[in-house]
């Protein structure tokens, strides 16, 4: 629709309503930070952070090969990654997480601050097709607010549409009819199962939380031109007239969700009979997964990950998962005091308690005292935990 | 001509393949896969947690030597030389659980046990583990080794016990070599000695022999 056409039609429509209603004045909206963070600082943090290990966009300084997380994986994936030929192949087939992350440039044209400051304390799953969520990083409400200052500091304000006529079915009719449901789930809505693979899907966020994490101003905007607002997104153009925008973001962010239960925290399964030694836990917990951050420095130039001599804005805790000796010689807490990992914490090993803070947090329940492992990963299977369990029982058979 | 270029060629190649490259985090898998030189430093420190340290110790040095030459060659650089601080560790632990009788060719082996080979070996053990424990007063598995070297010198025993008593009673001992060192330095028969022993034969991988004295024969 033309500029003048599309004038015409808001006054064809002011003309329609009752003349007592006042015509609703565009009013600006808050498309940044409110004026007390700071985005200087939130710049700071960033760089503290390491978000530059998972994001592309971040105008951040480039970290080396061996620091890039989801770039050294798609170098994998892709077949350029300095190996030999035969591991490189056998790497493909397991590597499933953080072979993809969202961009973080332009953010503040997608995104509403507020929402990414609640998300950055409290990470969530809005991506199904992606294993890994963002991990929860060591940062306050303060820090939060910073951050998504400084991601959103470019963003213009953008002016408050005026309210729409078209009808939520309309545009549910058009998610479905236009193929969005290849890419996105629209989870207590209706039921899908994306089928286009790739990055496209892997990326797509659930539509669910679509009415959280934008404005209305932003989603029309978005929904006319993905493209003018993020360079080089995977999203399409949907090629949508203007009322028929005005359907779908009606349908986004009110179409009526269906009830859920709540999600459970589940309980941790007894410990087995049989007997279990470190050789089966080393083998289905932490060589799968906890050595990508419990590493042994002497073998990795000096860094042992995240987990052990620091990272991702967190200090050295000391943490070997590679070996026996490593797993026994436990974590330094937060008063730089070594711990043992077996310690009874609230009539839990601490390992345990950690595992099973994950579960927690992935039913929306976050610990302030205790960070779930593996971070921003799938929680580890109640199986595996059992097992983890059962070997501390025994008194860890070597 | 042809054959010392071929024998140049042949180094190269051997010195190329066998040595680290820059890794971070999670790339030590990906220097195993490409660095036998590094594998083979990681299969020696098993193979000395398992209670082989004549094996470990041969193991270690040569890759030791290997991983020298090549930083001679090339240069030095960080990732190599954790690699052979590590070797040496290897070497001088091993050094260590063989009571100071490294592996040497029987005619060398005399004419230094004749001349108290043995003990000095031990000394140089406990001087290379004291130094990398003082560097690294976080790693636990450092002060064990250290306390161990300790345990096995007569002047060292009351340090080893304090050191090894402290990481047992805080459920921070790393392995069961730190147990069979505990041992050494408690009375037999003791409450804290028959707790050791337990720990011991727990923490010891298959062939608990190897590494923990039986409860009817303890270490002297």
């Amino acid at each position: 629709m033309s500029h003048p056409a599309r004038w015409l039609a808001i006054l064809v429509l002011w003309g329609c309503a009752e003349p007592s209603a006042a015509p609703p004045a565009p009013a600006e909206e808050v498309a940044v930070a409110p004026a007390q963070a700071d985005a200087a600082r939130g710049h700071e943090r960033m760089a503290e952070l390491q978000c530059q290990r998972c994001h592309e966009g971040t105008a951040l300084p480039v970290v080396s090969q061996a620091q890039r997380c989801v770039g050294c994986h798609q170098d994998i994936l892709g077949g350029d990654f300095d190996a030999p030929p035969a591991s490189v192949r056998a790497w493909r087939h397991t590597l499933v997480s953080l072979n993809h992350a969202p961009a973080l440039d332009r953010l503040g044209a997608r995104l509403r601050p507020d929402w990414i400051a609640r998300f950055l304390r409290r990470p969530h799953d809005v991506r199904p097709g992606l294993p890994a969520t963002m991990p929860r990083l060591p940062m306050t409400e303060e820090d939060a607010r910073d951050i998504a200052a400084a991601l959103t500091e470019d963003a213009a304000p953008l002016a408050s549409p005026p309210p729409t006529e078209e009808s939520v079915p309309t545009g549910l009719a058009l998610i479905e009819g236009r193929g969005c449901l290849g890419c996105h789930r629209f989870s207590q809505v209706r039921e899908s199962t994306p089928t286009m693979g790739g990055a496209a899907e892997a990326l797509a966020p659930d539509l669910r939380h679509t009415r959280e994490r934008m404005s209305e101003a932003m989603l029309l905007r978005w929904l006319e031109d993905p493209s003018a607002v993020h360079p080089g997104t995977l999203m399409p153009s949907p090629a949508l007239e203007e009322a028929e925008r005005r359907a779908v973001a009606n349908a986004l962010l009110n179409a009526p969700l269906q009830a859920t239960s709540p999600p459970r925290v589940p309980e941790r399964l007894p410990v087995l009979e049989r007997p279990v030694r470190f050789a089966e836990v080393s083998e289905r917990v932490f060589s799968r997964t906890c050595w990508h951050c419990h590493a042994d420095p002497d073998f990795a130039r000096g860094d042992g990950g995240a987990g052990n001599t620091g990272g991702f804005g967190y200090p050295g805790r000391g943490v070997n998962l590679m070996d026996y000796a490593g797993v026994s010689s436990g974590y330094l807490d937060t008063e730089g005091e070594r711990r043992s990992m077996f310690a009874d914490d609230d009539g839990t090993p601490h390992l345990v308690r950690v595992l099973m803070a994950r579960h927690a947090e992935e039913a929306g329940s976050f610990d302030d005292a205790v960070t779930g492992m593996p971070l921003g990963l799938p929680p580890v299977s109640l199986e595996e935990i059992q097992l983890v369990e059962t070997w501390i029982a025994q008194g860890r058979p070597n | 001509m042809k054959r010392a270029t071929l024998t140049a060629l042949a180094a190269m190649v051997t010195l190329g393949l066998g040595m680290p490259s820059t890794s971070e985090a999670c790339m030590h898998i990906v220097e195993f896969s490409k660095d036998d030189a590094v594998a083979a430093v990681a299969q020696a420190d098993r193979m000395l947690s398992e209670g082989r340290a004549t094996r470990a110790y041969q193991a270690a040095r040569r890759a030791r030597r290997r991983l020298e030459r090549h930083m001679r060659a090339n240069g030095r650089d960080a990732a190599t030389e954790a690699v052979v601080a590590r070797a040496r560790r290897i070497t001088a632990l091993a050094a260590v659980r063989l009571d100071g009788y490294t592996p040497v060719s029987a005619r060398t082996a005399r004419r230094h046990v004749l001349r108290g080979r043995a003990e000095r070996s031990l000394r140089w053990a406990r001087e290379r583990l004291r130094t990398r424990a003082e560097a690294r007063p976080e790693d636990l598995r450092a002060q064990m080794h250290y306390a161990e070297a300790l345990a096995r010198l007569p002047d060292g025993r009351a340090e080893a016990a304090q050191i090894l008593g402290r990481l047992a009673e805080r459920d921070l001992m790393p392995d069961a070599h730190g147990y069979a060192a505990l041992l050494r330095v408690s009375a037999p028969g003791s409450q804290s000695w028959n707790r050791a022993l337990t720990r011991c034969q727990q923490m010891a991988p298959d062939d608990a022999s190897r590494i923990c004295p039986s409860a009817s024969a303890p270490h002297s």
